[in-house]
């Protein structure tokens, strides 16, 4: 298929350019690399969960928060070596995923969205007001430093996000992506040919939490503290910004996103608050007149001749 | 092969159906009509699994099936092909039918089968990579029929598949399945359109407000006055 092509190619032209990005540009840009990786190994986990199985899950830093506590505890207060933290921490949000996703995702609706939105905003209330515990609006700090330089940092970011890419891209290539999208674009027709909807959702809702959690624990890593911010409403806003503006149930989109939107707000830093404000403006605007995306629109671009326009996901109708 | 005894079920507190009996025999073509709201779609889905009978039993080879998921009785060989087509409107024509062939693991035949499937509607095959949301709503409904005999079932359910049809097309989608019927394919058919059903059926139940009120051959069924008046306004 000309799509696996395309995919392919993307991979390789990415992973090229980003072993050249330490050598030619400025440390500083290093760090702004970094956290794009980790919003784009986020936003990927949305994007599974959205773009995919079509659930919504409106409290998705839970399992990102979830992810950077982990590393806190472990590291920062019990002195856990910070790679095993990493295990534990994944177990950890999977455990959480499978709590919430096994009521849940039984119902058909938006319950999903309310539950881990309610999970998201109770954890964060409790991390931001029990001090003696969570070190309130502080955080967590004294997680043990890994690596000496922030070459080291980033080239792990690099691994992460394209590890988290490649889990996302074999996930929805293989017959689990046609019965996830079958569940998504009709319940009932998944359900006639013999799919047992429930297990296909958890599945997808758990690799979802995983890498979301991961992508949590290296921000922790990253950043030797994990904050209250790591379990904002505003963190899964910005993921929900990051897929809107790449293009939804693309994948690629959760990364061209993320780097376009880490790179314009880093520039827009001045903004402080009202960067809330801007996610929202994007957003709107996204949603109206860029439907598919960045992603939509390069797919356009090149794969317009093949299969004409009318016949593009999502294009031809309003 | 199906055998339905004194079948009841509920929604909520409304009864649907009230002690319903049905016989499907092996290779059958079976119709089963109705007016609006008789039960059909209900016995239907309850045999499918996608309801629960309050009393009464199902019986596929002998076994009693009611109870059973519905993604188990797929496997059991009843492939249910739902009102209104239930497509995957953002998926190609292809990948719905890959997905009627969930519950199998054998691809070589599963591509076999798709071929043999695209013999019987040689139109899906020119538009196999088409989105099956641009599709017609004969063409919809050829990847319905379709896409549930990707299962490989032995007993075939098409609820209403002539809904919303033009007259050629309906008689083109019935053809197709009395040929799905005489490959060795058992065929349940619901219909609202009861003169072209009977054209197709080897044996017809006619249902009523729950009720099974009569079963017969269709040109016994035809012969009487009774049912004419009510059925075909003659």
């Amino acid at each position: 298929m000309k799509e696996k092509k395309l995919n392919l190619i993307f991979i390789l032209f990415w992973l090229i350019a980003l072993l050249l990005v330490p050598p030619l540009f400025p440390r500083y840009l290093l760090h702004v690399f970094i956290i794009a990786h980790i919003y784009a190994a986020f936003a990927l986990s949305w994007d599974l969960l959205a773009g995919y199985v079509g659930e919504l899950s409106l409290g998705h830093s839970l399992f990102f928060g979830l992810g950077a506590y982990s590393i806190g505890y472990l590291s920062g207060k019990f002195g856990v070596d910070p790679w095993l933290s990493i295990g534990i921490s994944c177990i950890v949000t999977v455990v959480w995923g499978l709590l919430i996703g096994l009521p849940c995702l039984r119902l058909r609706g938006p319950y999903l969205a309310i539950v881990t939105l309610a999970f998201q905003m109770l954890f964060f209330l409790l991390a931001n007001s029990l001090y003696n515990l969570t070190g309130g609006e502080e955080g967590i700090r004294n997680i043990e430093r890994v690596f000496n330089s922030t070459e080291s940092y980033y080239y792990l970011s690099v691994f992460l996000v394209i590890i988290a890419f490649i889990i996302c891209y074999l996930l929805v290539s293989s017959k689990y992506g046609l019965i996830f999208r079958t569940i998504r674009e009709n319940p009932e027709a998944a359900e006639a040919a013999g799919v047992n909807i429930v297990n296909y959702k958890m599945l997808g809702y758990m690799v979802s939490a995983l890498i979301a959690g991961l992508a949590g624990s290296y921000q922790a890593l990253y950043l030797k503290i994990a904050t209250p911010d790591t379990l904002s409403m505003a963190l899964t806003f910005s993921a929900i910004t990051i897929v809107a503006i790449g293009g939804k149930g693309t994948l690629v989109g959760a990364v061209l996103g993320s780097y376009v939107t880490t790179f314009i707000f880093d520039r827009f830093a001045f903004l402080k608050d009202y960067k809330m404000l801007m996610y929202s403006i994007v957003l709107v605007l996204c949603v109206l007149f860029f439907r598919n995306g960045l992603a939509g629109a390069v797919k356009r671009v090149l794969l317009w001749r093949k299969m004409g326009v009318d016949n593009m996901p999502g294009g031809g109708k309003a | 092969m199906l055998e339905v005894k004194d079948l009841v079920v509920y929604y909520g507190k409304a009864l649907a159906l009230e002690k319903v009996s049905l016989l499907v025999k092996e290779n059958e073509f079976v119709a089963l009509v109705g007016p609006n709201g008789a039960g059909k779609t209900t016995l239907l889905n309850t045999i499918s699994g996608l309801l629960t009978p309050a009393a009464g039993e199902i019986l596929w080879n002998n076994s009693k099936i009611n109870g059973i998921k519905p993604s188990e009785i797929v496997r059991l060989g009843i492939s249910q092909c739902p009102e209104g087509r239930k497509l995957a409107p953002e998926m190609t024509v292809r990948e719905n039918l890959e997905m009627g062939a969930f519950v199998r693991k054998d691809k070589k035949k599963i591509a076999e089968d798709l071929e043999k499937t695209f013999q019987l509607f040689p139109r899906l095959k020119e538009r196999h990579l088409q989105l099956a949301g641009t599709l017609s709503g004969g063409e919809r409904q050829m990847v319905a029929i379709a896409r549930s005999l990707m299962s490989r079932p032995r007993l075939l359910m098409l609820d209403e598949p002539s809904l919303g049809l033009a007259p050629i097309i309906k008689e083109k989608i019935f053809e197709v399945i009395r040929e799905i019927n005489s490959t060795g394919t058992t065929v349940l058919l619901v219909e609202q359109d009861t003169q072209m059903a009977f054209q197709f059926a080897d044996r017809a139940y006619v249902l009523e407000t729950g009720n099974i009120v009569m079963h017969d051959k269709p040109e016994h069924l035809l012969g009487q006055s009774e049912f004419r008046k009510a059925y075909l306004g003659l």
